[in-house]
């Protein structure tokens, strides 16, 4: 799983994705909710 | 205000008079600060050149109001760095293709209530080891690209683990990137 994010110039955060396609498909759905609490978090 | 450079020394005795120089002394500064009766007095005094080792010596004059001059004892100054306000820029400025790591862990707490209507406290920690890519910095932003692995998840019912199901583990623990 990995996620692809943009610092702002100013270093804060700004977009952000997630990306699963290398995630098992059966895994996807337990992971995505995850992968969105993580990046809330950061 | 005199103010003078000479050389360290005891603070210099007061008087009625002004008074003499004494050896290493530069020619004294007397900048006229006027009072209006608020209790203070502000102006700029203007310092002269130190030499070496030398210090700022600084003697206040009162007048009172009978015209009356007296002189304040001197006391030396060593003098400091000067200060020089300059404009600087921060910003975030992480090194390209450098990759860090990190471990993550996000705390959920929540309180839930069973058929019956009795309160429970879930707790749901999430862990991860997180890698960090940063791309080459540009006027819009970096990019940066996160991978986790090694991930986890602790369920805690009432304050005790709470067995997650072999499914929900497993697929967790599938990983391949």
């Amino acid at each position: 799983m990995t996620a692809d994010l943009t610092m702002d110039a100013d270093g804060g955060l700004g977009k952000s994705k997630a990306d699963l396609s290398r995630v098992p498909r059966n895994s996807q759905v337990v992971l995505e909710d995850l992968s969105d609490q993580s990046l809330t978090a950061l | 205000m005199e103010v003078w450079a000479g050389n360290p020394g005891a603070p210099r005795e007061p008087g009625a008079k002004e008074q003499p120089a004494q050896a290493g002394d530069g020619p004294k500064t007397k900048t006229v600060m006027v009072y209006t009766g608020t209790g203070s007095a502000r102006a700029d005094v203007p310092v002269p050149a130190l030499g070496e080792r030398q210090v700022y010596w600084v003697r206040p004059v009162i007048t009172d109001g009978t015209g009356k001059p007296a002189w304040v004892t001197a006391i030396p100054i060593a003098p400091t760095l000067p200060l020089e306000r300059k404009a600087a820029t921060m910003a975030f400025n992480p090194l390209a293709k450098t990759r860090f790591a990190a471990r993550l862990t996000t705390q959920g707490g929540f309180r839930i209530y069973d058929d019956e209507g009795t309160e429970h406290a879930l707790g749901l920690d999430f862990r991860a080891l997180v890698t960090q890519t940063y791309g080459t910095p540009a006027k819009t932003g970096t990019h940066l690209r996160l991978g986790f692995n090694r991930l986890s998840l602790d369920v805690r019912m009432d304050d005790k683990p709470f067995e997650l199901l072999p499914d929900v583990r497993r697929r967790l623990a599938t990983r391949r990137s």
